[in-house]
């Protein structure tokens, strides 16, 4: 199956570090109200979908939250302490790369196969932690047969890649290289954007800010087989510290950008 | 240590609060590189706070009208500069490096980029790689800088950011 030209657009949300159930998440209807908006009434036929992992997450963090439970008698305490583990255990599962987040990262390939099947040009827009998880997984696909092959983009199951306020700059996630594409002349194109006070892109719990000027940019090689076009891009979401780290899906830079990468 | 993290965000969402936002946009009216005059609109915003950092966007965006592109001014340790995408086609022959396809002429870094007339230049041209991409063109290029007039004002949020023209054709 080839990616079809004449198929909407499919933006496929990956979110971050969460607390709550699957339900809850849809982060993928504000990105469509962001492009909608953006747009301002120019034509462009596009879809979203969100792909949704915490209930895996907390399956596996289950028993260890019940643990907890058994230690606390205030009701209060037993909250702050259950959203303190839910999110430190989500980060631990990704940090760890064991079953769990195997399983994370197969469903989401499975599904970037599922939507490249359908024959949508898909683009990921992935936030926080999730940006891990897609980048795990496009680097994964690269180099499978008869997909991402350099020269034919119709084979590629997604044509951009787009991080929001990633930690994927920090070193105990050990990424630091991208896959190459090899010999040709198209590119693959990841765009990283990042609050210069976001604490999970900078790694500071005080939200000092980031001064450099690349993060992703890193992961390129000077080789031409790589193939992938990497840029950093600063944003200014009008918020700082932690709500600068939510506050990326309706900024209307990343907007505009997005406009531009589908249109 | 709940107290704590709550009282944080409070701190946070305080500071936030006090915050002064501003948008800096202008438009211009002038060709594209297929020969159609529209109107094209710049923008960046800057937020400044008593109590905390200062921030600005590290791009100056510019929007063609009937035309989805979006072109970005990205601050760099060189400069402000427009670096060539995968569909960017340099059409200057006389400029070397390939992989610039403008600047911003006024300043080096965004947080110094004020009101006023603002000097651009654009070397690339729009360049589809495939039948994936639509045409997408944007401000001619040319040796000559464009001077975009802008304004300053200050939002409550960056919602308020002036959005792309509307194409009238």
């Amino acid at each position: 199956m080839a990616v079809d030209p004449t198929k909407p657009k499919r933006v496929l949300v990956i979110h971050g570090v969460q607390s709550g159930a699957d339900a809850d998440l849809n982060q993928h209807k504000l990105v469509e109200e962001l492009i909608k908006n953006r747009l301002n009434n120019a034509p462009l036929r596009f879809d979203t979908e969100m792909y949704r992992y915490e209930n895996i997450n907390d399956q596996a963090q289950r028993r260890l939250r019940q643990v907890f439970k058994l230690f606390l008698t205030n009701i209060i305490a037993e909250k702050v302490v259950d959203l303190t583990a839910d999110i430190v255990l989500d980060v631990l599962i990704a940090l760890k790369g064991d079953t769990t987040a195997q399983k994370i990262r197969q469903g989401l390939v499975d599904r970037l196969l599922e939507i490249h099947e359908e024959g949508n040009p898909l683009y990921l827009v992935a936030h926080s932690l999730g940006t891990i998880y897609a980048f795990d997984a496009v680097n994964q696909l690269i180099g499978t047969p008869g997909l991402f092959e350099r020269d034919n983009r119709k084979s590629w199951p997604a044509l951009g890649l787009i991080t929001l306020g990633s930690p994927i700059g920090l070193r105990m996630f050990k990424r630091n290289r991208v896959k190459p594409l090899g010999q040709g002349g198209k590119f693959l194109r990841w765009i990283n954007y990042w609050d210069r006070t976001d604490p999970v892109v900078s790694g500071s719990f005080y939200g000092k800010p980031y001064e450099g000027y690349i993060i992703a940019e890193r992961f390129t090689t000077e080789s031409d087989d790589c193939g992938w076009i990497i840029q950093d891009k600063v944003v200014d979401v009008g918020k700082a510290w932690l709500p600068a780290h939510v506050g990326y899906w309706s900024h209307p830079g990343l907007g505009d950008d997005l406009v531009s990468l589908l249109g | 240590m709940g107290s704590a993290l709550r009282g944080l965000l409070l701190v946070a969402l305080i500071l936030s609060g006090c915050a002064h936002r501003y948008v800096y946009s202008g438009t211009l009216e002038a060709p594209d590189s297929v020969g159609n005059v529209s109107q094209h609109l710049i923008y960046w915003n800057k937020t400044t706070r008593p109590l905390w950092y200062d921030s600005q966007e590290g791009s100056v965006r510019i929007l063609p009208q009937c035309s989805l592109n979006t072109l970005t001014y990205d601050e760099q340790p060189n400069g402000i500069i427009f670096r060539a995408r995968d569909r960017d086609k340099h059409v200057l022959e006389s400029l070397p490096d390939k992989h610039v396809c403008g600047r911003i002429l006024n300043a080096n870094r965004i947080v110094d980029l004020l009101e006023g007339d603002i000097g651009v230049t654009v070397f690339c041209q729009d360049a589809p790689q495939d039948d994936l991409d639509s045409p997408q063109p944007y401000l001619k290029a040319r040796e000559q800088p464009y001077e975009f007039p802008v304004s300053r004002r200050e939002v409550q949020d960056f919602s308020e950011i002036p959005k792309r023209p509307q194409c009238s054709r």
